[in-house]
């Protein structure tokens, strides 16, 4: 199932990542792709402020991986990496044993490492200055939530 | 009268930890007594409890801080941020106290935890992606020999391990898979001990066996064991 969603502001970019990060549940790894610019750490603050995390969120480019304890929130920076393996050797596998919600930006960039049971989020740029369109995929599967958080979103 | 086991020093005082696998834990002993046990969940956010944890051990043991002579930790293999944690702990505690630091190889943690057995003891560790951390060894009279390296490798050739090294009847200690027991019970009578971790006496069995035979480190020189190489 896909699902292209236009946001016209940073605030509706904000609440999509609140839906996301209440639909999510331990396991669940969030692949965000986009260029510099586009919004992927916006969506991880809306889904850490949905799980309860009220402290700073930003990506984590240089130290590779931040967790938010209180939110149960893994949140990757793969921006300086250049394959799966070296995610790996920051140690991305303790955060994968069902335990965390892993939001991956840049996640194109170390595929590999990462589940095949993911949910893509590709972020563009749109026509409109602030205008974003948001491409979301269930990889391998989603086991149907997606269709739940569409519901949520078009009843926001 | 008091026992003077140590030359000069009097009865070793061991605050002792593993946190390499999903299962922690905290042990205090004086001399081989364990005075205290703490077991706590380890997946997430080993460096925020693990000090405070220690304190409330100390505490249920009535052993002071100062009363310490060595701190003794699981060195790995094991998961990525509790081994680092683990021995950070341990070193910061060993220069804070000015104590020297036992490190215990965590597949010798879970081998000493599987008591009294009279064959080889074969201990595993989910390495993930289909692999396991894994070392044979051999009960002696008082301790266990280990057999084999510390190894990162599928179960397939675990099996290859055994058979070069003429292992017959096996006990898997740690964390044994069905595909694991299965390939291994092909060629041999293979019984799990069902101590899927490091126990408290592990801890101290282990760290006393190794301060009699002087085997401590400083805090700079005690280092973990990886078996992934980095990329």
């Amino acid at each position: 199932m896909e699902l292209v969603l236009k946001s016209a502001s940073e605030e509706t970019t904000l609440a999509l990542g609140s839906s996301l990060g209440s639909a999510a549940s331990p396991g669940d790894v969030i692949c965000l792709i986009g260029e510099l610019g586009t919004g992927k750490t916006v969506i991880v603050r809306g889904m850490a402020r949905a799980r309860g995390h009220s402290g700073p969120v930003t990506s984590p480019t240089f130290t590779i991986i931040n967790e938010y304890v209180d939110a149960g929130l893994c949140h990757v920076d793969a921006y300086r990496l250049d394959t799966g393996e070296q995610l790996i050797g920051a140690g991305i596998d303790d955060y994968l044993d069902g335990e965390w919600v892993c939001a991956v930006e840049w996640a194109d960039r170390v595929r590999p490492a990462l589940p095949s049971n993911a949910l893509s989020i590709e972020i563009a740029f749109g026509e409109a200055e602030n205008e974003r369109v948001i491409t979301i995929r269930e990889e391998g599967g989603w086991d149907g939530r997606l269709a739940r958080i569409m519901k949520e979103l078009m009843s926001e | 009268m008091s026992v003077k086991e140590h030359g000069e020093g009097a009865m070793p005082v061991i605050v002792a930890w593993d946190t390499c696998m999903i299962r922690g834990v905290i042990a205090i002993a004086r001399g081989r007594q364990l005075l205290a046990e703490t077991y706590f969940e380890a997946a997430k956010g080993h460096s925020g409890w693990l000090m405070p944890e220690m304190d409330e051990a100390l505490v249920t043991a009535r052993v002071s801080r100062a009363e310490v002579t060595h701190v003794a930790c699981g060195t790995g293999p094991g998961t990525f941020t509790g081994v680092k944690v683990g021995i950070a702990c341990a070193k910061a505690v060993s220069m804070g106290l000015g104590v020297p630091v036992v490190g215990m190889p965590t597949l010798d943690l879970l081998a000493h935890a599987a008591p009294g057995i009279d064959r080889d003891i074969l201990a595993v560790m989910d390495a993930r992606r289909g692999q396991l951390y894994a070392a044979a060894f051999r009960p002696t009279d008082e301790t266990l020999e280990r057999l084999t390296d510390y190894m990162c490798v599928e179960p397939s050739s675990l099996c290859c391990v055994a058979a070069e090294l003429d292992i017959g009847d096996l006990v898997v200690a740690g964390e044994a898979t069905v595909e694991l027991m299965d390939l291994l019970g092909k060629t041999r009578h293979v019984v799990t001990t069902g101590g899927d971790y490091p126990t408290g006496g592990a801890l101290i069995k282990l760290a006393s066996d190794m301060i009699e035979s002087g085997d401590v480190s400083d805090a700079v020189s005690v280092a973990a064991i990886y078996l992934k190489k980095p990329v």
